[in-house]
């Protein structure tokens, strides 16, 4: 892995196993303030990503670890 | 990386079933094969804040721009990206897609927080974030602010990312934030307080 020339400081950093193990709750966490699924309807120069999805700007949610997150 | 390692990283990503993990992968992979060319792609918009709150935000493309002393030239950009195997383009340099994912490749970044920067470890290269407080004052003035002045989508990622920084997921320096919320290119620290109440009110209600 090529290390950065930037400066990151350590609290601000998160290694794979981190960030996974701490998906559950940031979800949890969100949908406390707003709707599970949020992903805007439109946006500029989107026409390929409809292209791509069957006319949606991406593709389903699917979390593993909330299978009711394409409910909405 | 080699060829064989593009391929294998490739596969990786392809078997993933989670959106999330997917995007963050395919994010890793090409942050890598720049940075091993000396450039330094950041991640920004809202591919940025759905890597740090899993907010459901994103759409299928994720937006890199470039910090560091030079971004790469349009033929970089084409030279390094077409050693991913089956990668297309659209709209010339700019759109890539692979394996069902878009990578869009923008400009200089331009933020206004002082460079405190977040890094995800990917197990194929460090995914740079833009400063959380440049992603969060930016949101709330998409959502409150920009054109019409409020936007429901904007305001409920932004509502996303206030919960996930009040409760401390996502490390934030709240003077910092006031700041860029404040500068001239949002000019949005009322609505900024505004919306770090709401939420703080929700919050409490949901916790009580």
């Amino acid at each position: 892995m090529t290390p950065t020339t930037l400066t990151i400081k350590p609290e601000r950093t998160w290694t794979w196993e981190q960030w996974q193990a701490g998906r559950a709750e940031r979800r949890r966490l969100g949908n406390l303030v707003a709707p599970k699924n949020i992903r805007r309807k439109k946006s500029e120069g989107d026409e390929y990503l409809r292209e791509t999805y069957g006319g949606e700007r991406g593709p389903k949610f699917n979390k593993p670890f909330d299978p009711s997150a394409d409910e909405d | 990386m080699t060829a064989d390692e593009i391929t294998s990283a490739l596969a990786v990503i392809r078997q993933e079933t989670d959106l999330n993990s997917k995007a963050l992968l395919l994010a890793g992979l090409v942050s890598e094969l720049f940075r091993e060319r000396g450039f330094e792609p950041v991640v920004v918009g809202g591919s940025a804040i759905e890597f740090y709150t899993d907010g459901a935000y994103m759409s299928g493309d994720t937006d890199i721009c470039w910090t560091g002393l030079w971004p790469p030239t349009p033929e970089q950009q084409e030279e390094i990206m077409r050693q991913i195997p089956g990668i297309k383009s659209h709209g010339g340099v700019k759109s890539w897609g692979i394996e069902e994912l878009w990578v869009d490749l923008l400009g200089e970044i331009d933020f206004r927080a002082d460079r405190d920067l977040g890094r995800i470890l990917t197990p194929f290269g460090q995914v740079i974030l833009i400063p959380v407080e440049d992603a969060l004052a930016g949101r709330v003035y998409a959502a409150r602010c920009y054109c019409s002045g409020y936007d429901e989508k904007d305001d409920d990622c932004a509502k996303k990312l206030m919960a996930a920084v009040l409760k401390g997921d996502v490390p934030i320096d709240w003077d910092e934030a006031r700041r860029v919320a404040a500068c001239s290119k949002y000019n949005c620290l009322t609505q900024f307080e505004a919306v770090k109440a709401e939420v703080e009110a929700e919050l409490a209600k949901s916790e009580s």
